[in-house]
């Protein structure tokens, strides 16, 4: 007996499974292209980073090698020989403002000095720490004379602390004495020629010179 | 099966990062960190190289024998045996000579009771003599001696009145030289 074939244009399998199987298939290849491009991009960091790390090695060296052209055409002697000079210069300045005129001196004790006062000896000493000390002793013609020489010393710009002492009379009539004094440092700092004295010195009536 | 190539390359990528990408970017972290260094202390050598070339300019502008002068005034050693001979030289112009000459000490400048290190620019040396002859002449002789280029300072000075008007002078000078 023969058997009867049917035929017909409605499919017998239903399409669900391929239909599955297309979608799998397209969630797969569109991971796949994920992790491609992430490790793409891995790549083309790593790539990037190598590049970068390369250059910035031969721009540091390039620079470093500038730097020691610039330190060997600095000339350390040159500076050397600059900054002495500086210093030299700086030094001089500071010294030269110290600097005592010792003239100022006698010409402030020969201004100062009365015709009836005759002095002995003469001591001057800068000291460490408290100035310049200064001692003499000296013959007057009498006590008024002393009296009046010291009201002249005191008077003085340059000498400070005028004290006389041991006023005797002496045999041959005199009044003899001893002084101690100090003296300003800073009036007594020497002034160039042509230069400006700080303090114009003032007038005096009488001219002794000492001794 | 079908995820193993997905897998492999993020296997791929996590492991570049981690291998190479990570320490990379820690390298030129430290690399641009040095360059920046490079680049500040190049900046500060130009601006050097233009002082220099200011201060060289400068220098150049000074005449020969004022630096000379200069180095008179304040030498680089003590050179007394030079000084006693510019004070005889001084001396002599007054008709005195100088004698008695003495060292007598060397001294710094540090402040006394001071502590810490000595930054003085200088050193110093008292030198004492003694000169012999009249008051104006030797009145001449100190405002020479004051005056004089190698710089010196009277720190002490005595005499005492003779009959004969020829006074003997003792004085120290302190001099000064610029350290080493």
């Amino acid at each position: 007996m023969q058997e009867r074939v049917t035929t017909s244009f409605i499919p017998k399998a239903s399409l669900q499974v391929e239909r599955e199987t297309r979608s799998t298939r397209r969630g797969s290849s569109l991971v796949s292209i994920l992790a491609g491009v992430i490790f793409l991009l891995a790549a083309m960091a790593s790539v990037g980073m190598f590049l970068f790390e390369r250059y910035t090695i031969q721009s540091i060296e390039a620079k470093g090698a500038t730097l020691e052209r610039s330190r060997a055409a600095f000339e350390p002697s040159t500076i050397e020989q600059l900054s002495r000079l500086d210093t030299r210069i700086g030094t001089a300045k500071k010294l030269l403002s110290n600097h005592p005129a010792l003239s100022n001196l006698f010409d402030e004790l020969e201004e100062k000095t009365l015709t009836s006062i005759r002095f002995n000896d003469f001591f001057y000493d800068v000291g460490a720490q408290n100035g310049a000390a200064l001692s003499f002793s000296g013959d007057a013609a009498s006590f008024n004379a002393v009296a009046l020489q010291s009201d002249a010393f005191s008077k003085s710009s340059l000498i400070s602390d005028p004290i006389f002492s041991d006023v005797n009379i002496a045999p041959l009539g005199v009044v003899r004495f001893n002084f101690k004094a100090s003296v300003h440092d800073t009036a007594l700092h020497y002034v160039p020629l042509g230069a400006a004295p700080s303090e114009p010195p003032p007038p005096e009536e009488s001219a002794t010179p000492i001794p | 099966m079908k995820f193993f190539l997905p897998i492999l390359f993020l296997a791929g990528a996590v492991g570049l990062f981690f291998w190479f990408i990570d320490p990379a970017y820690a390298r030129i972290k430290e690399l641009r960190v040095q360059e920046a260094e490079f680049d500040q202390a190049l900046t500060r050598a130009r601006e050097l190289q233009e002082v220099r070339d200011e201060l060289i300019q400068r220098y150049n502008g000074f005449p020969s024998e004022d630096i000379a002068r200069l180095e008179k005034l304040l030498p680089d050693h003590i050179d007394n045996v030079r000084l006693i001979i510019d004070l005889d030289s001084i001396a002599s112009r007054y008709g005195m000579r100088v004698r008695n000459v003495a060292i007598e000490s060397s001294q710094n400048h540090s402040i006394e009771g001071a502590v810490g290190p000595d930054e003085s620019t200088y050193e110093s040396v008292v030198i004492s003599f003694s000169v012999a002859g009249p008051y104006d002449t030797f009145r001449g002789f100190l405002t020479d001696l004051e005056r004089s280029l190698r710089l010196v300072d009277v720190t002490k000075l005595s005499f005492s009145a003779t009959p004969s008007g020829i006074y003997e002078y003792n004085i120290s000078v302190k001099t000064y030289w610029l350290k080493p």
